[in-house]
């Protein structure tokens, strides 16, 4: 369970990633820490405000996952200092369970995306892997291609091997995000969140629907794409 | 979970409406009053009045009878003839009076007066009847009957009378009048002094009830009983305040440090998953982790409604196109609640319908109501949802053709954590349709739960932002 299907994903050819984690918890900054050097992250750790801004504005950090309860200074200034000093690295926001207008202003104040505490190490492994990817994307890209299948985001149309597909749109906003975040396990969460919108739990069937739809709408016949990880959640991952 | 000593913003409450001057007890308790005042000075009045009129009416009545009967006295018979010289007298010496002596065929005899028919007996005579009017001024008499036929009249002037009897009237009209006037003006003048205060009172009161519990009743230079009524309630307010301050600090640190343990427990059971090899421990850590899941989501709802209610703003506000919202979610329901084999109808709304509102709040609002749908009525039942604004409002419908609500129970699905025994299977926690409500409350609006004939209807009604 703690070594996930797809750890390849952070390692790979690119030099160590570095990531900050303001965390006052501190059984949970051992554990998450530990968790995340073994998937290959370099992690720093600090457990107080003040160390955690004086370490993030210090830069060179490839992801920040930021508390947004810290004694000293609280995350939210944290972020908003990161921003105004022109920092640009990807900024995980940790958010209370009821904070409903924490994530907002989280998203407001710079934050790229928000996690509510508290949370299961995949859908913090996911996280990270998206922020990081999503750093080393070109962000205007016209066309996205994942092995036989190309996205071309302009004109909102799919070719597999070269035929056009009919997607519809739904399920075109699904396949975009997958193919943004190729060989990253996403969860149900994420998908409602990043792709609906939706930040509350949903007790039907509504993204197995729409995942299962597009997997039709990809081909039945053609080699499998989507995957389902079971418990986890969905990856995007090539044959062979 | 929710604060306690609040005033509880999930019950609907009725609408402010100023109160009417008119309609206020203390206009009616000093219109009452005034109308006392009234009757009690006009029967004063009267009673003077009348008193007044019948001792000067009793005076002349009797000086007029004295000169009669002196007249009589005087001549010795009652007749004409020895009448006369006695009237002739009379008359010339007694000036302000008024006589008259005529025989059996009316012809006068003697006397200032033109002849009368003969009544006896008190009688009230216009100036027409004097023979030398100066002015209009009437008589009053006796008129008495004498043996030989004749008719002897004395009187004098009746003007103090009726002097008298008018000024009556008019100080009457008058005072009935003024009593009126003042007193309904002073009741005006008094409410409106009275409601001004009473109205501070009852909007600072609502401002409370809307969440802004720091909120203080004005208190004024003058120690009065509205100064003491208000000082009161500030320290009855100040206690409440004190009080809720302290329930959402409990909740707060209960939310914070139930968190704790509770992650801790996940990440126990990230390493037991980690270590286990035999399957059935493994199944067990399964349904271990579902349930702390389903712990902690519940925990979440509870904490949100929470947060809900206590709101006195909608935390990040925005226009929000209902419309957009509701095809987002037909996008995304739709194909699900077929896949289910449940038919789905969607009848979207023509044009926009902009609320002032949280997007992510509206959506959950729709979507719980959806998920209901979903989760409790049967294969091969029809789930519809369409938008329509009516009026001011926007009009959501979310309705199924399933089993449906029994109408005694329609307002008890409200409440928190409460599930009827016909869904105990169905996934959820009950704090679904309190969330709606808590949220379409928010927003100023409000949900009910009709019957579709068969299965249910869920109306919400939100108030639309004006369009400019």
């Amino acid at each position: 369970m703690s070594q996930p299907p797809c750890a390849s994903s952070l390692q790979g050819a690119s030099p160590v990633r570095r990531v900050l984690f303001a965390e006052d918890d501190r059984a949970l900054a051992i554990y998450a820490s530990e968790a995340m050097a073994g998937w290959g992250l370099q992690v720093t750790c600090a457990e107080e405000g003040l160390r955690g801004k004086a370490l993030a504005l210090e830069g060179g950090w490839d992801c920040i996952v930021l508390d947004r309860r810290l004694p000293g200074v609280d995350g939210l200034s944290i972020l908003k200092e990161i921003r105004l000093s022109g920092l640009e690295c990807p900024v995980l926001f940790l958010t209370t369970m009821d904070g409903v207008r924490d994530r907002v202003e989280g998203l407001r104040s710079g934050a790229d995306d928000y996690l509510v505490k508290p949370f299961a190490l995949p859908e913090l492994k996911a996280r990270i892997e998206t922020l990081l990817r999503r750093a080393e994307q070109p962000l205007n890209t016209a066309r996205l291609v994942f092995a036989d299948l190309e996205l071309d985001l302009v004109r909102r149309e799919v070719f597999r091997r070269g035929v056009k597909l009919y997607i519809q749109s739904q399920e075109l906003r699904l396949l975009e995000y997958f193919m943004r975040h190729p060989l990253i396990v996403i969860s149900r969460a994420m998908l409602l969140q990043h792709v609906w919108g939706i930040d509350f739990p949903v007790h039907t069937n509504l993204v197995e629907t729409h995942v299962s739809r597009l997997r039709e709408r990809l081909g039945r016949e053609a080699p499998a794409l989507l995957h389902t990880v079971k418990g986890q959640g969905y990856v995007l991952r090539g044959h062979g | 979970m929710s604060c306690a000593g609040m005033a509880e913003p999930g019950k609907p409450e009725p609408g402010h409406r100023p109160l009417s001057v008119l309609k206020s007890s203390s206009f009616r308790i000093i219109a009452s009053f005034a109308g006392c005042l009234v009757v009690c000075g006009l029967a004063g009045v009267i009673w003077s009045g009348t008193r007044g009129i019948s001792q000067l009416d009793r005076q002349m009545r009797e000086t007029v009878i004295n000169e009669r009967n002196e007249a009589l006295a005087d001549a010795k018979h009652q007749d004409v003839p020895h009448l006369v010289p006695v009237m002739r007298d009379f008359v010339q010496s007694e000036p302000g009076f008024y006589y008259l002596l005529q025989d059996a065929k009316q012809v006068v005899a003697v006397g200032n007066m033109f002849h009368l028919r003969p009544h006896p007996g008190w009688r009230m005579l216009s100036w027409t009847h004097r023979t030398s009017p100066p002015d209009r001024r009437p008589v009053l008499g006796y008129g008495t009957l004498l043996d030989d036929g004749g008719y002897l009249f004395v009187g004098m002037e009746g003007t103090p009378l009726q002097t008298l009897r008018h000024g009556f009237f008019m100080t009457l009209l008058w005072c009935g009048t003024g009593f009126l006037v003042i007193g309904v003006a002073g009741g005006f003048a008094m409410s409106r002094l009275l409601l001004r205060r009473i109205d501070l009172i009852s909007h600072t009161a609502r401002e409370i009830m809307q969440g802004d519990l720091s909120r203080r009743l004005p208190l004024t230079e003058m120690d009065d009983e509205f100064n003491h009524l208000s000082a009161s309630l500030n320290a009855m307010l100040d206690r409440n305040e004190a009080l809720v301050t302290r329930v959402r600090q409990v909740t707060d640190d209960i939310a914070h440090d139930m968190r704790r343990p509770l992650a801790h427990l996940g990440r126990h059971l990230d390493v037991a998953e980690a270590a286990v090899t035999v399957p059935e421990a493994g199944a067990a850590l399964d349904l271990a982790r579902a349930s702390l899941n389903e712990a902690l989501e519940i925990f979440a709802s509870l904490l949100k409604l929470a947060q809900l209610e206590a709101y006195r703003q909608i935390p990040d506000g925005q226009l929000v196109d209902l419309a957009q919202v509701l095809h987002m979610l037909a996008a995304l329901y739709g194909p699900t609640i077929e896949q289910n084999g449940q038919i789905w109808r969607y009848s979207s709304a023509d044009r926009p319908m902009v609320v002032h509102g949280n997007r992510v709040l509206l959506t959950q609002m729709v979507s719980n109501l959806l998920e209901n749908a979903m989760l409790h009525v049967p294969v091969g039942s029809c789930i519809t949802l369409s938008a329509a604004p009516e009026g001011g409002e926007a009009v959501i419908l979310v309705s199924d053709t399933g089993p449906g609500i029994a109408p005694e129970d329609r307002e008890r699905v409200f409440e928190k954590m409460l599930r009827l025994d016909a869904s105990r299977h169905v996934p959820g926690n009950g704090i679904g349709l309190s969330l709606v409500r808590a949220v379409a409350q928010l927003h100023g609006g409000a949900i009910t739960l009709e019957d579709n004939g068969p299965g249910l209807r869920c109306v919400v009604r939100l108030p639309l932002q004006p369009t400019s």
